[in-house]
């Protein structure tokens, strides 16, 4: 695999029951960037996403095939850990999910689940916190409940937590969609911010999101990939007319 | 036209209003003045710290004393508690996280089944099925295992009969283990999917995300629904009647027989010859319906508390 | 690491199996407790059990026709009596009570009293009609069985009410019809079903109860009809029954167990089924004008 490559995604075909959700997907996420996945409503691009950390096996009924290389591994095979798994590649949500705990619990939570204790705990909890652009709001009041913050500082925990943990690719399912536009430029700004240090897949159904924050942009439609690149690239000079087309507006 | 219907209105609501005001007010507060009107004798005879202490219930020298029932209460119902909370979220825990979906309908039909049957069918069933099991089997291999321990082993001593207060709690918390699991089932199915998929996408195991996401998420549901079936136990009375034994003392082991409010209102309600003896009985009946009325309105009053606290 | 979520893996097998455990210990006494009575009930669940009237004590034979006929009676008159009670409370508390906080308040007063003891009523009815009348009397029972009811059809009524959205509610006034109206003629009718499955449950609550009949309608060797009087009710029979030193006694008693559970778990089940199936079923606007 080259060197700066973090994921490959070969031939991959999603099965939930006997409906075949995703065709033959064939995708390179790339290294410490951005890479933002657009397409109307309905065209899998969150389907494939949670592909990507095994969160369709917490449901009946689903099928993958195909490969998904990380690590040298190829993570669909049945016998992976998805524990590990799962706090290599962490996942960001669509709302914010904050755990019925204190802020610094819900941010600790990953970390104790490994045995992390004490002042290692504390320090890796401050870093999360002030990478994700949160510390000095929630500095004073580590031990009220998550409940007490805004739905912008909310997700910011969320992200917090998942970064907590020191994870290598962090997913996130359109995570400003529930967002007022304050908080979600916020959030852009600590997306931009974090690649240089995790590789970040996003999904996203805000185009102009896409341009401002991703270096690749992947157009699904109906469960195909039909165009990836650079995302300057597809937003200005488009391969394919499907993509062109829904850049420019004229669907979706 | 109109004038009719805006009479009708005010008729109907009002009508309808005396009705609410009946089911929540009227009705428990004539249930109250009622069980302490025909208490008096009692409450002036004996007072309430005396009545509460005294063990003696002598329906000859016309002395009561409601400890024994009191006490026959509270521990039949707090071991059958004990007993039923922890089964009844396993089995909630069962239902929504592990039961392949054939079987989880199964489980939930047999979980309401069991809260259908008729409380004289526990009963009964317990009295001629379950306590000679228990006085054959269980009580004796029981009393071989605890016995020499130094404490707890009091606890287990005196002749095994089965009609006693192990049986007892055991066919409680049996009566009690479909509602209390429904309770906690129906909360842990509030808990929203991206809340577990989050705990998940951190790479916990299905018993952490249980532990760590979806119990302290429904703890409300949880307290309210112990409470609610602690209450509910208080009062139950044909099972007990069956099991108790129906006699005046503290019990000191699992395996002594005793008696509870409910016993003592069900057998002799019917035997008490003076006034006196009657007017205890109500006062029995009044400190079951104050009691239970005080820990259900703490269990309305939790749950609608820790609801705030999370929302 | 790898030991850490081995470890984390094992406990993890280990309680998700205790849960499994627990489902099966729920099951257990289930199956037992269902065994049982259709082991030693069946047999003489008979048709003389029905149609016969009971042998003196210590006579073989005989039937519990009384007690059939007693429980159905005072069984059905609690229900006239509560049902219609409870359901204008519930109608009252989900329709107009919501915005009040006392009415609030009544109505968790009302939700307490679902889990009251039930032999308190009994005990409120022997003082109020048993008492007085200076005999044991079906009546009393009767009312001791509907006091118990309302609470718990009030709240089920309330609760499916307030599952009826209020933008249904909206459009109706939109329209210009009255409060009572819209109550008759639309959310009554939404909630039907719901409504309904709350009767039947509250239906099953009661046939099954015993001691609140204890010591108001008591127990009667005959067939009787007479609401003044004493009733035999299947219940108490069974009770007194079991607790009696024939052995036939207890087989009659057996199969009379058998029969009640049958008729609680139909009842049961029904309503069940019928919100699985009938919740929303499609109703007519009418809006008198």
């Amino acid at each position: 695999m080259e060197k700066n490559v973090e994921i490959e995604v070969r031939n991959l075909n999603f099965y939930y029951g006997e409906t075949l959700v995703l065709k033959n997907i064939n995708l390179t996420i790339y290294k410490n960037k951005v890479t933002a996945l657009i397409g109307p409503s309905g065209c899998g691009k969150t389907t494939f996403l949670r592909c990507l950390n095994r969160m369709h096996d917490l449901y009946v009924g689903n099928r993958y095939e195909g490969e998904i290389i990380f690590e040298g591994e190829n993570i669909l095979d049945k016998n992976v850990d998805l524990i590990t798994l799962r706090s290599k590649i962490g996942m960001v949500f669509q709302k914010p999910t904050p755990f019925p705990m204190s802020i610094f619990d819900n941010v600790a939570y990953g970390l104790r689940l490994k045995g992390i204790k004490g002042s290692e705990l504390k320090e890796r909890v401050e870093k999360a916190l002030i990478d994700a652009a949160l510390w000095d709001e929630v500095k004073d009041k580590l031990k009220e409940s998550a409940f007490s913050l805004s739905g912008g500082q909310q997700q910011r925990l969320c992200i917090a937590r998942a970064i907590a943990v020191e994870p290598k690719v962090l997913l996130f399912d359109e995570p400003t969609s529930a967002l007022d536009p304050i908080s979600t430029s916020k959030i852009e700004d600590l997306i931009v911010k974090l690649k240089s240090k995790i590789t970040i897949v996003i999904v996203t159904h805000n185009m102009q999101q896409a341009a401002r924050i991703s270096d690749y942009t992947a157009f699904m439609y109906l469960g195909e990939l039909i165009e990836v690149g650079p995302t300057e690239k597809i937003f200005t000079t488009p391969e394919k007319k499907l993509t062109e087309d829904y850049i420019t507006g004229r669907f979706g | 036209m109109t004038k009719r219907n805006y009479y009708l209105e005010i008729i109907i609501k009002n009508f309808l209003a005396f009705w609410a005001i009946f089911s929540g007010f009227l009705f428990p507060f004539t249930v109250f003045l009622i069980l302490f009107c025909e208490s008096r004798l009692a409450i002036k005879t004996f007072g309430i710290v005396k009545f509460l202490t005294t063990t003696t219930w002598d329906p000859v020298s016309e002395t009561f004393g409601g400890l024994t029932m009191l006490t026959g209460t509270l521990i039949s119902t707090f071991i059958a508690v004990l007993i039923a909370a922890p089964i009844a979220i396993g089995i909630a825990i069962f239902i929504t996280e592990l039961a392949p979906s054939f079987l989880k309908g199964i489980v939930i039909s047999a979980i309401q089944l069991l809260a259908a049957i008729p409380s004289i069918i526990y009963g009964m069933w317990g009295f001629l099925v379950l306590a000679s099991f228990m006085r054959t089997y269980i009580e004796p291999t029981l009393q071989k295992i605890f016995s020499p321990l130094p404490l707890l082993g009091k606890l287990f001593s005196g002749t095994p009969t089965g009609i006693d207060v192990l049986t007892t709690s055991l066919v409680l918390s049996i009566m009690i283990i479909p509602f209390m699991a429904s309770v906690v089932k129906d909360s842990f199915d509030l808990v929203p999917s991206v809340m577990k998929e989050s705990a998940y996408s951190l790479g916990a195991t299905k018993w952490e995300v249980i532990k760590d996401v979806v119990i302290p998420y429904t703890a409300s549901g949880i307290t309210g629904g112990l409470v609610l079936s602690t209450g509910r136990a208080l009062g139950e009375t044909m099972a007990v009647t069956f099991l108790a034994g129906n006699v005046a003392q503290i019990p000191t082991s699992l395996f002594l027989p005793f008696t509870t409010i409910t016993v003592a209102l069900a057998n002799q309600f019917t035997e008490a010859d003076t006034p006196l003896y009657l007017s205890s009985l109500f006062y029995l009946s009044l400190i079951l319906f104050v009691f239970s009325f005080i820990i259900l309105s703490f269990a309305k009053f939790m749950v609608l508390r820790l609801e705030k606290k999370w929302k | 690491m790898e030991i850490k979520v081995f470890k984390r893996k094992l406990i993890n097998y280990i309680m998700l199996l205790i849960s499994f455990l627990a489902a099966l210990y729920g099951l257990l006494w289930l199956f037992w407790i269902l065994g049982t009575l259709l082991v030693n009930g069946f047999k003489y669940l008979t048709l003389e059990l029905f149609l016969q009237d009971p042998n003196p004590p210590g006579i073989e034979g005989g039937g519990l026709k009384h007690a059939f006929v007693g429980h159905f009676i005072i069984t059905s008159l609690a229900t006239l009596i509560g049902v219609p009670t409870g359901i204008c409370a519930g109608i009252y508390y989900a329709e107009y009570g919501r915005n009040s906080k006392i009415f609030m308040a009544l109505k968790n007063i009302t939700d307490i009293m679902v889990s009251t003891p039930s032999i308190i009523m009994g005990a409120v009815m022997y003082a109020l009609m048993v008492i007085p009348f200076k005999q044991f009397n079906a009546l009393s029972g009767i009312f001791a069985l509907a006091l118990l009811m309302i609470p718990v059809i009030a709240i089920t009524t309330y609760e499916m009410l307030n599952l009826i959205p209020d933008t249904l509610r909206e459009t109706a006034y939109a329209l210009g019809a009255y409060k009572w109206q819209i109550i008759k003629d639309i959310t009554i009718r939404a909630a039907k079903v719901g409504i309904l499955t709350g009767v039947l449950l509250g239906v099953a609550r009661i046939s099954g109860e015993t001691a609140p009949l204890l010591f108001t309608a008591f127990n009667n060797a005959y067939l009787s009809f007479n609401l003044l009087k004493p009733m035999a009710t299947l219940t108490v029979t069974i009770f007194n029954y079991i607790m009696g030193p024939y052995d036939y006694w207890h087989k009659q008693a057996w199969a009379a167990a058998l029969f009640l559970t049958l008729l609680v778990l139909v009842l049961s089940l029904l309503a069940k089924t019928l919100i699985q199936f009938g919740t929303f079923i499609p109703f007519r606007w009418k809006i008198k004008k």
